[in-house]
């Protein structure tokens, strides 16, 4: 299947146009909160191969975006190497340091490995600290805007034609891992590990898949975070950020591709609508996390499907009662 | 110095032991990872200070009061945001005991800001002289206290009914319901219990840490306690929580600042390393 | 006639999820005797005793015991209702001990000195299990774990004793004195509903028998009839499956 042809990155393409219209219209801060969220889209869709799809539970994924956002701002701040190297490069450390963490990870389960991934999640925010002398530590240090062929993406609406075609890129790539094999051996490692091992699918080689997949991405979407917002400092990448993008696949959808992308749009959008209510922000998004998780355990994707499944079961119950 | 630091470290150990046994309660009741465990701390301690506000001081009304409070705010946790989802995947349980830490954080937040408050000392905070070490009251408290607690626990789940009950329901749910035993008895006891612990060792602590909204993180020292000891053994969660009070205050002597924060998750990613199943390791459990 | 049943059931039917485990079962347990179960593995036995004892609530039809309907009681209930069940794979607290585990069993009762006599009692029904009273059970051999399990439901002081193949996995003697031990019980007062795959010991002890096929009662006759007879493996033949009498 083609990318143009594929009816997903179609989709992608109407929604972005859409949204380019709506920027252009809505202004500036708008555009920044839609690039914000593309961004964020891109880290969420590496968590929900890994926990959603895959099923290992990480609660430490702001260290992979974290990693990813050092790297490239180092590498392009300090030692001058140009963005469209920087951003694949902040990738490929990522890749490395999630199949660093992925090998020994193997051997743990369930909460085992939620602890191991939040304890990496606490080391890297420690060792980005400790590494003052290249990445100013607490202080947190300048990202300089990126630089293609000769043109400094500056702007909200330049970053957002940066942005976007990474995020569609990235999403087709996913869409084609989650409906391949590859997606069907994590699904069936999520639903039974015992079943998809004597089944023949090889626990070691995906579950490393999918925690590669899940840092390049996490790593990817860093990078774009740190040259986007300018400045980044270790307190932006706290186990809080951790939970917020499991937040951020909760509330689209576990597992699903669409999920990661409206995940994120919610999300950003929520506190916007809760401006005037800060203090209960916190409390909200734990109310929503409870609330969705009790009744739409598939997130807003889900949604559709949900309200069909329950149709379906009610013409079913009558034909039942019918037959007596 | 030694011998102080030693004794200052078990003491901070024995507060993270209460936690984590809190943990492992509802962990063996429920297979429930209670992410909220550092937050009802939290809240605990809160209540407390508005109580001892509210009674003049008095440590012999506002604690019973507090434990009350602390196991009815547990139970509400369970019945509502738990029971729904018995059997759910981890991932819900591990999302929705999130969703639940930031809800009591926002509340708390609400409630009584964001600020910093001291907490007055249950027992006196006078160093005495013990053997050539100086020691305070507290500290000592804080151990005897715990150790006290600990054997409650301990006759609880030996010696009673419903404790011996509970240990039953941990291992096996259908051979349980068969008994006659309500699991939705063992849930409400097994969270108004963690909720009390938490309590009290937010008591017990506040002294030295002050009371503030952040104050859950404790939490996550009592999960690598917890982890440390196999995440389903009660004396491998002391063992566990004692070891890891002891370490970071050791470690505070001669390792910097970060490092000492980041011991915990040092610790455990080596345990998990090493061990997959901690050090003490897990028994398999059979579910319904 | 029978006499006025104990446990009645009535076109039951259970299922998880898609898979039907009864399909319109019908029996009657008079009281004081042994009604036996048969019937291959996956004929719905176990799902039976499940529905009764409140662990799986049917999709259709009716129990009663003693008059009261038990479709809408707690599985907490079923205990003191008179029910004991006896779990597949005898399902013993491993790390309580012997003595615990038994004490369990007398959970819903609250009468301390009728626990202890009964305890007592337990002890010289299974004089192997008193030894081992603070053992844990979990390091008990499959016999003693069986004798454990019925112990265990017998301190509930049950009318009606369920068992879900106790012999399963155990030596012919072990599984010999176990049956003894049923029959001891039964003449005691005691009703059994006992659920084998072993349909030569069960044939040997029961007054009635069922044989149940893909959910459905296929044969249900007094067991004087159909011992020594091979009625009872045609059924199973029929269903697909040889049932191995006299094999443990």
């Amino acid at each position: 299947m083609t990318f143009m042809g594929d009816r997903h990155v179609q989709g992608i393409a109407v929604v972005t146009a859409m949204l380019l219209l709506v920027a252009m219209a809505g202004g500036p801060y708008f555009v920044y909160l839609v690039n914000l969220s593309a961004i964020y889209a891109i880290a969420a869709l590496g968590l929900n191969i890994l926990t959603g799809a895959c099923g290992l539970v990480s609660l430490g994924h702001n260290a992979f975006f974290a990693i990813g956002a050092y790297t490239s701002a180092v590498l392009t701040a300090k030692l001058g190497v140009p963005f469209l190297v920087a951003a694949p490069a902040a990738g490929a450390v990522t890749t490395l340091v999630s199949l660093f963490i992925g090998m020994p990870a193997l051997r743990l389960t369930g909460i085992y490995l939620a602890m191991a991934t939040l304890a990496v999640g606490f080391v890297v925010e420690e060792v980005i600290l400790q590494m003052a002398g290249i990445t100013n530590g607490a202080n947190g240090m300048s990202v300089p805007k990126p630089l293609l062929f000769g043109w400094r993406v500056q702007t909200d609406v330049q970053f957002m034609l940066l942005i976007w075609p990474v995020t569609a890129v990235c999403f087709w790539l996913g869409r084609n891992m989650l409906a391949s094999r590859t997606g069907r051996a994590w699904r069936s490692i999520r639903d039974n590990e015992l079943a998809a091992d004597a089944l023949g699918v090889s626990l070691r080689r995906y579950k490393l898949l999918a925690f590669s997949a899940s840092g390049l991405l996490a790593g990817l979407a860093g990078s774009l975070f740190g040259h986007y917002v300018g400045f980044i400092a270790p307190e932006n990448f706290t186990w809080f950020l951790a939970i917020q993008f499991l937040t951020m696949i909760v509330i689209g959808g576990i597992g699903s591709l669409w999920g990661a992308l409206i995940g994120p749009a919610v999300f950003i959008a929520l506190p916007e609508l809760l401006r005037g209510a800060q203090d209960y922000q916190l409390g909200v998004f734990g109310l929503l996390l409870i609330i969705m998780m009790i009744l739409m355990p598939t997130g807003l994707v889900g949604l559709r499907g949900a309200i069909e499944g329950r149709a379906r079961l009610r013409r079913r119950t009558l034909a039942d009662q019918k037959e007596g | 110095m030694l011998g102080q630091q030693i004794i200052s470290g078990l003491a901070v150990g024995a507060v993270y032991a209460l936690v984590a046994l809190g943990f492992i309660i509802i962990y063996k009741a429920t297979d429930v990872v209670n992410f909220a465990q550092g937050e009802m701390m939290m809240v605990g301690t809160f209540l407390c200070l508005s109580l001892l506000r509210f009674f003049g001081g008095s440590f012999l009304i506002a604690v019973p009061l507090t434990l009350f409070a602390a196991a009815v705010i547990g139970i509400t946790m369970e019945r509502f945001a738990l029971r729904p989802l018995i059997g759910a995947p981890l991932f819900t349980i591990v999302i929705i005991t999130i969703g639940l830490s930031m809800v009591l954080r926002s509340v708390a937040g609400v409630i009584w800001t964001h600020d910093i408050f001291p907490f007055p000392a249950i027992f006196s905070e006078r160093p005495m002289h013990v053997f050539g070490l100086v020691v305070t009251p507290l500290t000592l408290g804080m151990v005897a206290t715990a150790g006290v607690v600990m054997a409650l626990l301990y006759v609880f789940f030996n010696h009673t009914r419903w404790g011996t009950a509970m240990r039953a329901a941990s291992e096996n749910q259908t051979a349980a319901i068969l008994m006659g035993i309500s699991l939705r008895r063992v849930l409400t006891l097994a969270w108004g219990i963690s909720a009390m612990l938490a309590a009290i060792a937010g008591i017990l602590v506040a002294p030295m840490t002050n009371v503030h909204t952040n104050m859950g993180l404790i939490g996550i020292k009592a999960f690598a306690g917890a982890i440390l000891g196999g995440f389903g053994s009660f004396p491998g969660a002391v063992a566990g929580s004692l070891l890891l009070g002891v370490t970071e205050n050791l470690a505070a002597g001669y390792l910097p600042a970060g490092l000492r924060d980041v011991l915990p998750a040092l610790l455990i990613l080596g345990v998990l390393t090493l061990r997959p199943t901690g050090i003490f390791g897990q028994r398999v459990r059979r579910r319904l | 006639m029978t006499p006025a049943s104990l446990l009645t059931i009535h076109d039951l039917s259970a299922g998880y999820g898609a898979i039907r485990a009864l399909a319109g079962v019908s029996l009657d347990v008079p009281p004081n005797r042994i009604i036996a179960v048969l019937g291959a593995n996956g004929a719905g036995k176990t799902t039976l005793l499940r529905c009764i004892s409140g662990l799986v609530r049917p999709t259709a039809g009716r129990m009663q015991f003693l008059g009261q309907d038990l479709a809408r009681i707690a599985p907490e209930v079923i205990v003191p209702l008179g029910i004991s069940h006896v779990p597949e794979r005898r399902q013993v607290f491993p790390s309580l001990t012997v003595l615990e585990n038994l004490k369990m069993g007398a959970f819903t009762r609250r009468d301390a000195s009728g626990i202890t006599e009964d305890l007592e009692r337990m002890f010289a029904m299974f004089p192997i299990l008193r030894p081992r009273a603070r053992q844990l059970a979990g390091t008990l051999s499959g016999g003693e774990q069986q004798m454990l399990a019925i112990g265990r439901g017998l301190m509930a002081r049950p009318q009606l004793l369920m068992l879900d193949e106790p012999s399963l996995g155990l030596a012919p003697q072990i599984v010999d004195e176990i049956f003894r031990v049923l029959g001891v019980l039964a003449d005691s007062g005691l009703t059994l509903m006992l659920i084998e795959q072993n349909a030569a010991k069960a044939l040997a002890v029961a007054h009635h028998v069922y044989v149940l096929q893909n959910g459905r009662v296929a044969l249900s006759a007094p067991a004087e009839g159909l011992r020594g007879t091979t009625r009872v493996q045609a059924v199973y033949l029929g269903g697909g499956r040889r049932a191995r009498a006299g094999e443990a």
